[in-house]
């Protein structure tokens, strides 16, 4: 029995506040890490598929779920989607036009 | 005699034996959100008055308003499975701390234990009951609880987080083995009681001695000893704890 995806969802998420996970248009989901410009690609792909594509890693993890048909947590997902284990690296903020 | 067949699901119909473990842990489930509206309501208080930040007070005040929802829901699935008592009381609900501590170490410990370690083991709970339940009566019943929980799990790291910036918590390191076994340890090690039917019950959420215990390990093991460190709370006192403990059948022996 594994918990691996609650860690991102209870701890690394502690500064959400958004509301329920299902059914979230990947579009909806924001926050700082979301921010453009943030989040640097670890990796291109994972077994081929371009999971930054696929799935938002903001505030959230949030992917195709096979269960409900829509996009929703990764953490609530009877069968997690592959991208559920892609971790983006994430890059301090810049200071911003000078 | 069958009953509580659950219709639209395809969980075994329960004899009146197993209905009555299922209308129990409800129950039970509902005394403990009644205990967790009140602490919530004082911890809110207290959060307030310490000058904790905005989003973290607005967190626990959402917490009460979830918890007394929870009531509710449990209530109803208690008395849909036979509960005809009256509704259990709050289990304990009061301020926990070290006595000698200060004000602000102790709503730090009540924080982390009732939060971090508390309600992260309960979403960890109810993730698990997902799982496995097949009746679509209790799985819509614990989505919507772990909902919650998760934002209850992530006030407390918020604030352990916040309490860290502020060079607090360096002491919790030796007091993990004291926290951990303040979460429960003596019903997640209860043995199953006689006339238990683990899988029929397990597709109505129902969790055994035995995954209770795996459960307990693999959250603490991938979620709360993790999040510690991660802020530099030191864990090596509470995973010797752990270690002493058993993953199999065996009761959690409280360790000194």
């Amino acid at each position: 029995m594994e918990f691996k995806h609650m860690f991102r969802a209870l701890v690394l998420s502690s500064g959400v506040s958004a509301a329920g996970c299902v059914g979230k248009n990947v579009s909806s989901t924001t926050g700082a890490a979301a921010a453009p410009g943030v989040v640097e690609k670890a990796a291109d792909s994972l077994d081929g598929m371009d999971c930054e594509e696929i799935c938002d890693y903001g505030s959230e993890a949030i992917c195709p779920d096979s269960e409900s048909g829509s996009e929703g947590c990764c953490w609530l997902m009877m069968s997690p989607h592959p991208c559920c284990d892609f971790v983006p690296s994430v890059e301090e903020p810049s200071e911003g036009p000078r | 005699m069958k009953v509580h067949a659950d219709p639209g699901g395809s969980p075994p119909a329960l004899d009146a034996t197993q209905s009555r473990f299922v209308a129990n842990t409800w129950a039970s489930r509902a005394s403990s959100e009644r205990a967790a509206a009140l602490r919530f309501e004082r911890l809110t208080n207290t959060l307030r008055a310490s000058q904790a930040p905005q989003a973290v007070v607005d967190l626990a005040q959402r917490a009460v308003v979830d918890e007394r929802r929870h009531i509710g829901l449990c209530d109803g699935l208690a008395a849909h499975f036979g509960w005809t008592d009256p509704p259990l009381p709050p289990g304990p609900h009061a301020a926990i701390g070290p006595p000698q501590a200060s004000a602000s170490e102790r709503l730090l410990y009540e924080m982390v234990s009732s939060c971090c370690l508390s309600e992260t083991l309960n979403a960890c709970m109810l993730r698990a009951i997902l799982d496995r339940a097949l009746s679509p009566m209790i799985r819509d019943t614990t989505r919507s609880i772990l909902g919650d929980e998760v934002h209850h799990a992530r006030l407390g790291w918020l604030y352990l987080e916040h309490a860290r910036h502020a060079d607090l918590g360096e002491y919790l390191g030796p007091l993990l083995p004291r926290m951990l076994r303040g979460i429960g340890v003596e019903h997640i090690g209860a043995p199953d009681p006689p006339g238990w039917d683990g899988p029929s019950l397990a597709a109505w959420g129902e969790i055994d001695q035995a995954a209770r215990l795996a459960i307990f390990h693999a959250a603490m093991r991938d979620v709360v000893l993790p999040g510690l460190e991660r802020v530099g709370v030191p864990t090596a006192q509470g995973r010797k704890w752990l270690a002493s403990t058993t993953e199999s059948s065996q009761p959690m022996a409280p360790s000194a």
